[in-house]
């Protein structure tokens, strides 16, 4: 072996220790990396995937809620709660606490405080001191562009009515807790709620994704949107009806309905007291009931029409065949029944004055004509005693006794539409069954569900329920309730300019410690226009309205009728009756 | 001595490769982590896009509220209305509109003409409105 061939590290015995050194070194890492990589491989992996490893939720976004127009009736908003981590703030940002506090909408004073706020204990430090929530989204841009840091805004998506009070009851809301608690928020919810997502991904030690380490992904899935079959402007309408009746009378509680007479949608539906559901913590328990459908009454005179129709249809009676109506009691099935009083004496009546001046006694006769089961039936038939089913929540279906039940006075006393309790909604859909030759419509809410490129992905058609009465009694009825609404007849304030309208007004004294009141009243009117070819029905019920004397259906309701019959006439551009159609050809003058 | 070149050769073409192969997957995961890094930005401004075109659309359901509309009007001194029954003037299903010049003759209003009603009620069938 040459000299300058020998082994290097015998050349010196500090390379050798260098050598060892580094051997030892390497060893060292070695022998941790074992450990890491083999022995403690498991107890690591379990500290890593709970730090880096990371599920995010993907969440989805609420659908819509649209009138028939495609007007934004309910939607979601991104807001944000803002909060301060006291010691990430910059001094210099310290000056900005007026600014800070006019964006955010609050005292400087409670921003200074939430500055100051410093310590949860004298060691423990206060990181998130809580400053607004329901910030929107411009806002917290603006609050970013004049804070540098430590100033932070959690999202969150919240619901949003831009109508406020406007169909309230109908679109039902969300609570603090993002679930549906009443209206179609919450019986569509199943559409409306959509499907969150979800992702698998990693982040670094400051929690920031690797977005590079995602794995497993499924999108969310928007909720779909749902339209109604209201519309916006004659909700509007209804709402400032409902307004308006309020300020005269100030009632207990108002339904305003108003519905298309072939399909059954409903166009209004404005319930007072009302409420904002954006606000809704800040109204009584009791504004948020939908009382169009929760609350019963004595439906009155609006019921007549259900024995005069049951006796034509029949056949029992024809409408100039007369009653004596003096009579204060008459034998029936074997036993002497009492007549109810009417509110002034008549004599002979025919059928049909019967209908137009709103007899009591006589259209008792006409029950008694029907007997036990046939009125009992017609009742049902009508839609009494039994749940609309519209697609709402917590309506109930009123009170209607079967015959066995009924003590000796009922057959004279539920004619006249005592001794039943229906909801406004009832009373509703039971004279749309005249306005529609006698076919009865379920009440139609929701028209489609649609998704986000408006394309239906569930359609929900007009259901008919069945037939009640012959075109031919449908239309007899229609002619003496027009009658009802004319110069002579209850109604004569529910007129509509330049249109026929048919309808019965209804006033029942309300029963108070078991009672009935001479003070306290329901003021009804439930009607429909054009007569001769009726589109709309609209009913009005109001509770107790605070006037001097009785409050007639027709002096409170009636009026209401007549005005939204008209705005909705010319809203919905109806050919008024009684004008001659005009006809103009190209190059001609009309005449 | 051949040999040893073509040793040394090969050994600086596997360092090479080995180096070059090391730098190439390092610079393949940056530019991985940059590409997810910017979808994962252009997510966040898609989302972020979307959150205002919620705020827009729920700011023109407000605006759009007949409430505000009829503000809207009184501000701006306008006298457009519901139009009444008596003031419609209606065309046969099955004749032509007319020109604006038989309007003219045939309407005692013309000079309040209010078409943009006419055309948003007439939705199911054509009524011609003058106000």
């Amino acid at each position: 072996m040459t000299p300058n061939m020998q082994n290097p590290l015998s050349r010196n015995g500090r390379q050798i220790t260098l050598f060892v050194a580094v051997l030892f070194a390497f060893g060292v890492i070695a022998t941790r990396l074992t450990f890491l990589h083999v022995v403690d491989r498991e107890e690591y992996l379990v500290h890593l995937d709970e730090y880096r490893t990371r599920i995010d939720e993907l969440p989805a976004r609420r659908g819509d809620i649209l009138d028939r127009r495609g007007n934004i009736q309910a939607t979601s908003q991104p807001y944000y709660v803002i909060g301060v981590d006291p010691h990430a703030i910059n001094e210099s940002d310290w000056g900005q606490f007026i600014e800070i506090a006019s964006i955010l909408n609050i005292e400087p004073s409670e921003v200074l405080r939430a500055f100051e706020n410093t310590h949860i204990t004298q060691e423990k430090k206060r990181r998130w001191v809580k400053l607004a929530e329901r910030v929107d989204e411009e806002s917290y841009r603006a609050l970013e562009k004049i804070v540098s840091r430590g100033i932070y805004g959690v999202r969150t998506f919240e619901r949003f009515y831009p109508g406020h009070f406007s169909a309230a009851h109908v679109l039902g809301m969300m609570n603090k807790e993002d679930q549906p608690v009443t209206g179609i928020e919450r019986v569509f919810d199943f559409y409306l709620r959509g499907q969150d997502g979800w992702r698998e991904t990693e982040s670094d030690s400051r929690r920031q994704e690797l977005a590079q380490f995602r794995t497993r992904e499924i999108l969310p899935k928007n909720g779909l949107d749902v339209v109604l079959t209201l519309d916006q402007v004659i909700q509007h309408f209804a709402e400032s009806a409902a307004t308006e009746i309020n300020s005269n009378y100030k009632p207990d509680g108002i339904s305003i309905i108003v519905s298309e007479v072939d399909t059954g949608s409903i166009l209004a539906m404005s319930v007072f007291p009302n409420f904002d559901p954006n606000t809704y913590w800040k109204f009584p328990i009791s504004h948020h009931r939908n009382r169009a459908l929760t609350d019963v009454f004595e439906p009155g005179s609006t019921f007549k029409i259900v024995a005069a129709s049951g006796a034509l249809e029949e056949g029992l009676v024809k409408i100039n065949d007369t009653f004596d109506t003096s009579l204060s009691a008459i034998e029936y099935n074997g036993r002497r029944v009492r007549l109810p009083r009417d509110h002034k004496a008549y004599d002979q009546m025919t059928m049909s004055e019967v209908v137009v001046k709103s007899s009591n006694r006589g259209v008792a006769f006409l029950g008694m004509l029907l007997g036990d089961q046939g009125m009992y039936e017609y009742s049902r038939s009508f839609g009494f005693g039994e749940r609309t089913r519209i697609n709402l929540s917590a309506e109930v279906s009123g009170v209607l006794h079967t015959p066995k039940n009924w003590d000796g006075l009922t057959i004279s006393r539920l004619p006249m539409g005592h001794a039943v309790s229906a909801t406004p909604v009832q009373v509703h859909m039971a004279t749309s069954v005249i306005a529609n030759d006698g076919i009865r419509m379920a009440p139609r809410i929701v028209e489609s569900i649609v998704d986000e490129h408006k394309v239906p992905v569930v359609r929900v058609p007009p259901k008919e329920v069945g037939r009640v009465v012959s075109e031919n009694t449908a239309r007899v009825m229609t002619r003496l309730l027009t009658e009802v609404v004319s110069p002579t007849g209850t109604a004569r304030h529910a007129q509509i300019p330049s249109f026929k309208a048919a309808g019965k007004t209804g006033t029942t004294q309300k029963i108070v410690n078991g009672l009935y009141s001479n003070q306290e009243h329901v003021s009804s009117f439930s009607g429909f226009f054009p007569a001769q070819r009726p589109e709309i029905v609209i009913t009005i019920v109001v509770d107790n309205p605070k006037l001097e004397g009785v409050g007639y259906g027709g002096r409170v309701a009636g009026p209401v009728f007549a005005k939204l019959g008209k705005q909705i006439a010319e809203y919905l551009g109806f050919e008024a009756e009684s004008y001659r159609t005009v006809y103009a050809m190209k190059g001609e003058a009309a005449q | 001595m051949k040999q040893q070149a073509l040793f040394i050769f090969l050994a600086f073409v596997i360092l090479l490769t080995a180096v070059g192969g090391a730098f190439g997957v390092v610079w393949a995961r940056i530019e991985t982590a940059q590409t997810a890094k910017d979808n994962a930005q252009l997510e966040r401004e898609i989302a972020r896009l979307q959150r205002e075109e919620m705020h827009l659309s729920s700011v023109i359901a407000d605006l759009e509220r007949p409430e505000n509309l009829k503000v809207l009007l009184a501000e701006l001194g306008s006298d457009l209305g519901p139009v009444s029954s008596e003031r419609m003037i209606r065309i046969g299903e099955d004749g032509d509109l007319p020109d604006l010049e038989s309007v003219h003759v045939s309407t005692m209003h013309e000079d309040r003409a209010s078409f943009q009603l006419s055309i948003q009620n007439a939705v199911s069938r054509p009524v011609f409105v003058r106000d």
